[in-house]
């Protein structure tokens, strides 16, 4: 279910605990199967509890647990706009509507397109660039209506090195 | 005032995260003295004691101490680990350690590693810091390619290898023995202590685990001597401590001062308030610490025991700031969902009494309050507080508690206008 | 040793007691509900705090070791205060429908809430409902009143060895539930219902069949293994409603298995017979008890004087107790019958003499717990006999070593190191390893396989190893000499050996000479009184006496039996249920089931247990001793004048006087015995493995429609390949006799390549001939994956 080169990067994950800590992986295997898959099916979490030789169950409880594994398909771009309280001061509320608005889909929703889902998060750890969100392996700091607007118009058009 | 001196001294420089850099600025000067000094482990467990260097993640426990809780002459691999998921609301400093000064933080757990006889470390980063993460493995790489990591460590017979282990989301997961339940493949949730992690950590092996801005203190400790560090300071409140100042300011940031440095000045160095906007409340250390007035917090100076005396906490240094723009209701039921949103699950009355509380700020917060729900609330926090596991529980009740108490015309407002006495507040939503 | 201070009690407590434990001690009572004696500490409910001196905070009694000079208050305001504000917090998403759960009455959280709740609650908000999940026909789920302790998932995680349920999600949003709503499959699952301490896990089959404190308990033994495990049985008028464990510490601890805690719901099967029935014109009439008792001995003494008394052959359950064996020896050797048979799936009898005075296992169950090296020799105790199981994984938890050598990869719920035998090559495995522990095949040990070398290096090296025989070796068609090679490895790898009996009354059945050849105590039978080489069904048999058997389903020689039994002059069967007697008995006597009767068994131990009769017995069922009674003053056979069960008892405590527990595991064998070892992979078919699976393996536990598994078979992928067939193929087997049935294939690198596993103990398989018979395979239809 998984490619070589995800089988690798689970391989090397493995490496860095001791031989009969194969459980450490646990966390990584997840993260690098949804990577590929954009998501976590049950099979999947299954498969990669039989990589790990764990029981299904305990790899189902850890991809349950951990808000980052998604257990249902989400769009290309998943923006995570933190709500905890010093981007919440900085007006996370009013991002987090206009994102609504402008996409045309509530919270926790994927667009039709399936280009775009908006979620809202707690605390991303980067209170001083406030309101912040995560998308995909970045931040985007200091969000303001006009900045989403230019950030989805770039994503729209296929870029998605933005910063 | 020896400001942004210590752990973010290299910030402002290009490639500040490459080895070379930080080689140039005196980088692992430090482990060099160690190992070929040579210092013994208790000399540096000595100096980190004389330096009063307090854990930077919050529960601010003497470092020296700690690192002679580390058993000597046990059978097994003895664990270092670096606490790097920050997530209290409020606080981003490790971020920009990780960022900036990677090499100062792995210098500092190898000092660490060789002080308390640690074969094996992990960084633990939260799973959303993905670029601090490829910076800090980058160096993890840079450091064995140097030979500062691995085997016979600058050709002595020291080894320690160091790796970064992802976290997936979970604020839980900064509480130590959730952490290593992490590390081990397993849902984040506390341990019951004892036994602590220096007699049965990660592995059921002895550990030691320290934040990231604590480490990337130790190699200056070193350098310079406890002594030096400690003057940077104050007695019992050694050295600098990075502040980030959040919220209502006009330059938030990350700023590393001296212990003890007023805040008054602090707020100064973040731009100030807002024009035309007064002081309402500040929590000085991250949202598991009460609140503190406005009025009252100008006075203060910010070091452990000063916060302490004003009946809140420096906890990581996560100063927010929140000016009278704001409803102090709205303020808390925020934060009480962080509580409920992250409580582990593990023990009654968190699982049960986070969402209690948020629950009931909300319906107060929403017109929807009752007469009684200020007891209430104090009530169920009074029901939570001492009787978990682990110290989130705590957290999530300080804001409510010290809110009600500060700001109880607000909540009375909700409840008896059905409406919000800050009405400006409105607009933002 | 610290001193502590409980309440104002003293007491002085081992390093590393918790406060709980030595309030325990006490006598002194602290709420609980996570915290359980036989699971890991999770500390997670927190309704035991207690206030202890000097310690800012409350603290868990069930996690706080005791320390010396520890000042404890159980019941001041502030342990008290923390109690209730834990309670309260469980309360406040738990429905309160007792009304209507079946934990009523049985409800930790009930008795709890009696002596320490607020009465009234602050909570108004909504509650939670969490979704319910379907789990299996054992264990009913009603989520939303689970109070998350998490012992069910420790419980799998511990001690069934399997985890199925687990903790998901985080938060108040935390869930008990397995993968994605999967059945639990755990022998011992039934277990996490007792352990729940709310209505979250109920038994599915007692769901809303009544109140517990309605229910009449009667301490009872479980009737199927040799573990011989203490259980409660319950009941409301005539029915069994229920069976739950009695805490025995040295048998089953607190556990039961599934078979031994759900197997009752059989009791209540469609095909019970409650009277009397007699074969008129070719069909089975009820009659009275009077009529059926006439026709049972006029048919019998009918064949015994035309054919004489070698022409009867007497089959009984190892199930029945210590009295029923008695009597029915009792009762044949007065005919002059010497054919007594309980050894229903053995098929070679050539090394009778060799077998001890019982299946002993010559240790206590306890005491497994700590052996170092285990050899299992073609046995699986985790289905045969689960808390005895349950013995072998915690010495394996405490870091011993158990080895399974089988015909077969058998899935245990600890690490096994498994050695497979070539099909057909079962006595040569064990020969080998005696070879290569004797060093004599260092020569050539280069050309074994790694794992027998290993496997040999470990009995080599081990201080006292100790090999476990099991049923498997007693089910093989060459039994004889792989018990003898068996012996050999014993022998020179200096181990000890303990039998893992069959069934709960296997050991009676040995000690009670319900064995040709030997009387009660073992004592000869004087004549040669070997069975014929067909056993209990040889042909020069004309009548049986069945009691509690079903040959068709439970003889390893099925297809023998029915056939024996179909050509018979006259059949008795004394049973509970008709099943296949219908087609072939003359006179049927319903006797009652061990709920409705009492009796004594011995135990894998050698331990003597007795139980009582719960309920009463079905219609007119009769106790089997009665009937055995009854029927030895019918055909005049003196000495067996009982009037009770006590006499009875006491008659057949005389007869096997004091005899020793342990027992040497081997007696002699013969000279010369051939091996009967089969070909791997006899021309165009594949040889028959198998086993009863805990589910099929007697008359009671495969009417339990709630744990009933349907039959398949396994083959090694290679052998599948090689037929052309696949996993999940609906396979046509054919057996010697042309005898064909279909059943679903299951790929398992685990059985040896040629042979193929069948479960059995089902109709189909039972009429493929029995271990080490030939069937011949095809793929019938369409697999079931591609209908799918």
């Amino acid at each position: 279910m998984l490619s070589e080169a995800s089988l690798a990067e689970i391989a090397r994950e493995r490496a860095k605990y001791p031989p009969e800590r194969a459980r450490s992986a646990l966390l990584a295997a997840l993260r690098i199967a949804q990577a590929e898959h954009g998501y976590l099916p049950e099979t999947l979490v299954e498969y990669v509890a039989g990589l790990l030789e764990l029981p299904a169950i305990q790899a189902f409880e850890v991809a349950t647990f951990y808000s980052m594994y998604d257990l249902r398909p989400v769009g290309k771009y998943k923006f995570c706009v933190c709500g905890s309280v010093s981007c919440f001061l900085n007006g996370s509320d009013g991002i987090l509507a206009h994102l609504q608005e402008r996409l045309g889909v509530g919270l926790g929703e994927t667009t039709p397109d399936g280009l775009f889902t908006i979620a809202e998060v707690e605390c991303l750890g980067a209170c001083k660039d406030a309101p912040v969100m995560q998308l995909g392996d970045r931040y985007v700091e200091t969000l303001t209506p006009e900045s989403l607007d230019v950030l989805i118009g770039q994503l729209r058009g296929g870029r998605d090195d933005v910063r | 005032m020896y400001v942004n001196g210590v752990t973010l001294r290299n910030r402002g420089l290009p490639d500040s995260h490459r080895i070379g850099v930080y080689r140039q600025t005196g980088g692992y000067g430090a482990l060099a003295k160690v190992l070929q000094g040579p210092m013994s482990p208790d000399q540096i467990i000595s100096e980190m004691k004389l330096s009063a260097l307090r854990g930077r993640g919050g529960a601010g426990f003497p470092t020296g101490l700690k690192w002679s809780f580390m058993p000597k002459g046990v059978a097994g691999t003895k664990y270092l680990l670096c606490n790097a998921d920050e997530g209290e609301p409020g606080t981003c400093k490790d971020r920009d350690i990780m960022r900036y000064e990677p090499h100062r933080l792995i210098e500092g757990m190898i000092i660490g590693a060789y002080a308390m006889g640690a074969r094996s470390g992990y960084i633990y980063i939260r799973g959303e810091f993905v670029e601090p993460i490829r910076t800090v493995e980058a160096a993890i790489d840079e450091a064995y390619a140097a030979g500062l990591l691995g085997e016979r460590i600058l050709g002595t017979d020291f080894s320690f290898d160091l790796a970064v282990h992802r976290g997936a989301g979970a604020y839980i997961c900064g509480e130590e023995t959730a952490l290593m339940e992490s590390l081990e493949g397993k849902k984040g949730q506390p341990r019951f202590k004892p036994p602590f992690p220096a007699s049965y950590g990660l592995y059921g092996q002895p550990t030691t685990i320290n934040n990231v801005e604590t480490f990337a203190s130790v190699p200056d400790i070193v350098l310079h001597g406890g002594e030096w560090f400690l003057k940077l300071g104050k007695p019992n409140n050694g050295g600098t401590k990075i502040f980030s100042v959040t919220g209502h300011v006009r330059n938030p940031g990350n700023f590393e001062v001296p212990m003890g440095t007023p805040f008054r000045d602090l707020l100064g160095m973040a731009g100030g308030l807002h024009p035309g906007r007064r002081l309402k409340a500040v929590i000085p250390g991250g949202t598991s610490t009460a609140m503190v007035a406005g009025d009252a917090m100008m006075e203060l100076a910010m070091d452990y025991d000063s916060i302490s005396k004003a009946g809140s906490a420096l906890g990581a240094g996560s100063v927010i700031v929140i000016d009278d723009s704001v409803c102090i209701v709205r303020v808390v039921e925020r934060i009480a969902r962080f509580y409920m949103h992250e409580s582990c699950g593990q023990c009654t009355p968190c699982r049960e009494g986070m969402g209690w509380l948020w629950r009931v700020l909300h319906r107060i917060e929403n017109g929807q309050g009752r007469e009684p729900d200020l007891d209430l609330l104090q009530n169920v926090g009074s029901r939570i507080e001492g009787r978990t596991i682990c110290a989130l529980a705590d957290g999530g009740v300080a804001p409510v508690v010290s809110s009600l108490r500060l700001f109880p015309e607000e909540y009375e407002h909700h409840i008896r206008q059905g409406s919000c006495l800050v009405t400006d507040s409105r607009s933002v939503a | 040793m610290p001193r502590i201070e409980i309440d104002g009690q003293e007491l002085e407590v081992s390093a590393g007691t918790t406060i709980m434990e030595a309030a325990t001690q006490l006598g002194i009572y602290i709420p609980f509900f996570c915290y359980h004696p036989k699971l890991s500490v999770a500390a997670n409910c927190r309704m035991c705090l207690v206030d202890v001196e000097k310690q800012a905070k409350p603290l868990p009694a069930c996690a706080t070791p005791a320390s010396d000079g520890m000042k404890i208050s159980t019941s001041s305001r502030r342990a008290r205060m923390a109690q209730q504000g834990v309670l309260e917090f469980l309360l406040i998403n738990h429905p309160l429908d007792c009304p209507i759960c079946d934990q009523g009455g049985e409800c930790p959280l009930q008795d709890v809430t009696m002596g320490y709740a607020n009465p009234h609650s602050l909570y108004t908000e909504e509650k939670r409902v969490v979704e319910d999940k379907d789990i299996g026909p054992l264990i009913a789920t009603e989520m939303t009143r689970c109070i998350q302790c998490t012992r069910c998932v420790r419980f799998g995680q511990e001690i069934g060895g399997i985890m199925e349920l687990g903790a998901t999600g985080r938060g108040e949003k935390m869930a008990i539930g397995t993968y994605v709503g999967r059945a639990v499959r755990s022998e011992l699952s039934g277990n996490m219902i007792d352990l729940c301490p709310v209505g979250a896990l109920t038994s599915k089959p007692f769901r809303y069949r009544a109140r517990s404190w309605e229910l009449k308990h009667t301490p009872s033994l479980c009737p199927h293994c040799s573990t011989g495990c203490s259980t409660d049985v319950q009941s409301l008028g005539r029915e069994v409603l229920r069976v739950t464990p009695r805490i025995n510490e040295a048998v089953n601890e607190e556990w039961i298995c599934d078979r031994g805690r759900f197997a009752y719901a059989g009791l209540g099967a469609s095909d019970r017979i409650t009277r009397p029935l007699l074969r008129v014109n070719g069909r089975l009439q009820e009659v009275s008890w009077a009529e059926a008792l006439d026709a049972a001995a006029a048919g019998l003494e009918q064949v015994l004087a035309e054919n004489g008394p070698d022409s009867v052959s007497g089959v009984i359950s190892p199930q029945s107790t210590n009295e029923e064996l008695f009597l029915f020896q009792g009762l044949l050797r007065g005919l002059g019958v010497q054919a007594i048979e309980h050894r229903l799936r053995q098929t070679d009898f050539r090394a009778d003499a060799a077998m001890p005075l019982y299946p002993a296992l010559n240790m206590s169950l306890e005491h497994l717990e700590g052996e170092s090296l285990v050899f299992l020799c073609h046995a699986y105790p985790r289905e045969q006999q689960p808390l005895t199981n349950h013995r072998l994984r915690k010495s394996v938890l405490a870091g011993g070593q158990v080895w399974a050598v089988d015909s077969v990869r058998r899935e245990f719920n600890y690490p096994v190191h498994g050695l497979v035998a070539e099909a057909g090559q079962d006595a040569a495995l064990y020969r080998t390893l005696a070879r290569c522990v004797q060093g004599l095949a260092e020569e050539d040990g280069a050309g074994l396989p790694a794992e027998v070398l290993e496997a040999a290096c470990a009995l080599r090296d081990a201080a006292d190893p100790l090999l476990l025989v099991g049923s498997g070796v007693l089910q093989h068609p060459g039994a004889a000499g792989l018990m003898a090679a068996i012996a050999e490895l014993a022998e020179a790898a200096g181990a000890r050996v303990g039998w893992l009996a069959e069934a709960a009354n296997s050991a009676g059945a040995w000690l009670l000479g319900c064995v040709p050849g030997r009387l009660p105590g073992g004592v000869p039978a004087g004549t040669d009184s070997r069975p014929p080489a067909g056993g209990a069904w040889d042909a020069r048999f004309r009548a049986w006496i069945l009691m509690g058997v079903e040959p068709g389903l439970d003889a390893m020689a099925a297809v023998q039996a029915r056939q024996s039994l179909a050509d018979a002059r006259f059949v008795l069967t004394i049973s509970a249920f008709l099943g296949e007697a219908e087609a072939y008995a003359d006179v049927v006597l319903p006797m009652a089931v061990w709920a409705e009767s009492a009796g004594s068994y011995f135990n894998n131990e050698g331990r003597l247990q007795s139980f009582r009769a719960a309920v009463k017995a079905s219609g007119e069922a009769r106790p089997a001793w009665k009937i055995l009674r009854v029927l030895a003053d019918h055909l005049q056979v003196a000495d067996l004048a009982f009037d009770d069960l006590d006499s009875v008892r006491s008659a057949w405590e005389t007869r096997l006087g004091d005899f020793p527990l342990d027992v040497p595991a081997f007696g002699g064998f013969p000279e010369g015995l051939a091996l009967m070892e089969g070909a791997g992979s006899p021309g165009e078919g594949c040889r028959i493995l198998g086993d009863w699976s805990i589910y099929q393996g007697d008359p009671l536990v495969r009417r339990s429609v709630p744990l009933q598994q349907p039959a398949g078979c396994r083959l090694h992928p290679e052998t599948a390949a090689r037929q052309g067939l696949r996993d999940g193929d609906m396979v046509e087997l054919q057996g010697p006799g042309g005898q064909g049935t279909q059943l679903p294939l299951a790929l398992d690198a685990g059985v040896a390549p040629g042979a193929i596993w069948l479960s059995l103990g089902h109709p189909g398989t039972q009429a493929l001939g029995g271990v080490g018979a030939t069937v011949v395979l095809a793929r019938a239809g369409v697999s079931a994956g591609a209908q799918a």
